[in-house]
């Protein structure tokens, strides 16, 4: 899916924050589309979180607007804030009110109907029916990441805001909260979550906007972030039989950068020019070499997330860490 | 809308507040002081035959009020500190809540638990009067009506200095200070007054005038002397004028709520 499928539910206009000289973010612009998923990707401290405070009105940006559903948020918006779920990195629940104290508590103030019905099929889904009489504050990491999601969800909302969603979470409940989201999608929601988990986002968005540093350095599909990410493209070609002449031939050509040969096949490294295939394959058949198959090999995302941001190993690690 | 969230979030506050050990605590106390009050007139009728004392009921009953008062007080204090620190106020803010419905909410549903308190005093202390014959305090509706009224007095400064501090901790430790001090001083003026030299007894009244203005404490206990006196002018006038402390409080404490932001410290 791509932009432009369903109206613009969030847009950030030049959001740009500074806590003293601290630049947070800078010049933000972001629109997500309704039935769209769209991901904000960057390593810790990239100004994430705070460009989704910006956008649900908690911080304050120091210049720039956010419009939401085409109207500007105000702390009063009471009607716009119901249309909004949000889960955030850190849970901060009530911990001295049980499951279903505390849920039926947020299904008041959303004013949800049929709010038992609704808690009941949210805990059921989410597997935690059988702690509803339970303590929050008695809950493991996991539990309590899914009872955020469930009142982020629970008033059937038109846009979900999701904090690194999966963080904390085994692999297991990762992949069932993914498919709630990939559901929510279908449902025409808009959603705009961050990650600095590389999977998450290569398996969830339609488009991607990496920041760094406080600033959106690329925004797109995967397809295009991979462009971004260089202007070299890999070709694996499969041949009957390498022959010298057949690298040689590969080597003249000026589209050629690099040309590697293991057994029947060859990696050749290339610029992304559109007609460089073409030139492939001709100096190939010219050479006398005999094409079995010819694939391009697309940049991962991770490969382009580091070549975008060239990211310093630790704060990659702690993505990869994560996956 | 908002009135709808105002309740919402009063009924939890107002649901949660009979769960906590310190709203039991506190009603312990006031109870002992309270006994041990009644307690020292019937020893002294025991060891004289005989007590001169006017409305002997009115002193317990006022130290039920404050002490009722102060530790709603304390509670909107820590209550709300403990929600914008712990970042349970930022998830409120997610949703449909802003800041006048979130303050309103919280001293709202405190105050509601007053009156229950007050119910329960006041049977107490009939049950008092009845086995120990001391009559019943002069005006007690009107005691009951002053307190319930004021006790937002004290709720208001709790959410203020809720919003103004920086830890659940120094909430607490200012709203004793602030709360004691407000109660100290006022009750052991007749005290003071008689063991301190003239010229430092003066800049003492004139620091009491200061903290007359400043305390939330003040028209409760100046309505609770007024209807002891049998001043209702002025037992009107305090009435008035608490309400408009209130709404002051509670409006400083949206206005700065409003500044500081809902993102915990």
């Amino acid at each position: 899916m791509s932009e432009g499928n369903g109206a613009v539910v969030v847009a950030a206009e030049g959001l740009t924050k500074y806590y003293g000289k601290h630049k947070a973010v800078e010049n933000l612009h972001l629109k997500v589309h309704a039935g769209e998923i769209y991901a904000l990707l960057g390593p810790n401290g990239a100004g994430k979180t705070t460009a989704l405070l910006m956008l649900l009105g908690i911080i304050t940006p120091t210049s720039g607007r956010v419009l939401l559903f085409g109207e500007e948020l105000r702390d009063s918006s009471f009607a716009l804030k119901r249309r909004i779920g949000v889960v955030s990195e850190y849970q901060n629940l009530y911990t001295s009110m049980t499951v279903w104290e505390y849920l039926a508590f947020f299904a008041d103030l959303y004013s949800v109907d049929r709010k038992e019905e609704r808690i009941e099929y949210w805990l059921t889904t989410l597997q935690l029916a059988d702690y509803a009489d339970d303590y929050v504050g008695a809950l493991s990491h996991g539990m309590r990441q899914k009872l955020g999601l469930i009142r982020a969800l629970l008033h059937d909302p038109d846009l979900l805001i999701l904090d690194e969603p999966t963080s904390g979470l085994d692999a297991r409940a990762i992949e069932q909260v993914r498919r709630l989201i990939q559901a929510e999608r279908k449902r025409g929601k808009a959603i705009l979550f961050s990650s600095h988990i590389l999977t998450d986002v290569e398996r969830l968005a339609d488009r991607v906007g990496i920041l760094h540093q406080g600033r959106l350095l690329v925004e797109g599909d995967m397809e295009q972030l991979c462009e971004a990410a260089g202007k070299e493209t890999q070709v694996e070609v499969q041949l009957q039989s390498v022959l010298p002449e057949v690298i040689a031939a590969l080597r003249r050509e000026p589209c050629v950068h690099k040309v590697l040969e293991e057994n029947n096949r060859l990696l050749i490294t290339t610029s992304k020019a559109a007609d460089s295939l073409s030139q492939i394959s001709q100096a190939i058949t010219s050479a006398g070499g005999v094409i079995l198959s010819m694939q391009t090999k697309r940049a991962s995302l991770e490969e382009a997330f580091l070549t975008i941001t060239n990211a310093n190993v630790t704060t990659l690690a702690d993505g990869l860490k994560d996956r | 809308m908002r009135f709808h969230i105002i309740s919402v979030i009063g009924k939890r506050d107002f649901l949660i507040s009979f769960r906590t050990f310190w709203f039991y605590g506190a009603l312990l106390l006031s109870l002992l002081i309270a006994s041990f009050s009644i307690a020292s007139y019937l020893a002294y009728v025991e060891q004289n035959g005989l007590l001169v004392i006017k409305n002997p009921l009115f002193p317990p009953l006022i130290i039920v009020t404050l002490v009722g008062a102060g530790y709603l007080g304390l509670w909107a204090a820590i209550s709300m500190a403990t929600e914008r620190i712990r970042g349970t106020l930022e998830v409120l803010f997610y949703g449909p809540v802003d800041v006048i419905s979130f303050i309103l909410g919280k001293s709202l549903g405190l105050f509601g638990v007053y009156p229950l308190i007050m119910l329960g005093w006041t049977l107490y202390i009939f049950y008092a009067s009845l086995i120990t014959r001391l009559p019943l305090p002069e005006h007690l509706p009107l005691i009951l009506l002053l307190s319930s009224g004021l006790v937002l007095d004290v709720i208001g400064f709790g959410a203020l200095l809720s919003v103004l501090l920086n830890s659940i901790r120094s909430t607490a430790l200012m709203s004793i200070a602030i709360f004691g001090l407000s109660l100290a001083i006022p009750l052991g003026e007749p005290f003071w007054l008689e063991w301190v030299a003239y010229p430092i007894r003066q800049q003492l009244s004139s620091i009491l005038a200061l903290i007359r203005w400043i305390s939330p404490f003040t028209y409760l206990w100046q309505g609770l002397l007024a209807i002891e006196v049998g001043d209702f002018t002025s037992y009107a006038f305090n009435l008035f004028a608490g309400m408009i402390y209130a709404g002051f409080a509670l409006g400083l404490a949206c206005y700065s709520l409003r500044r500081k932001g809902v993102r915990r410290p």
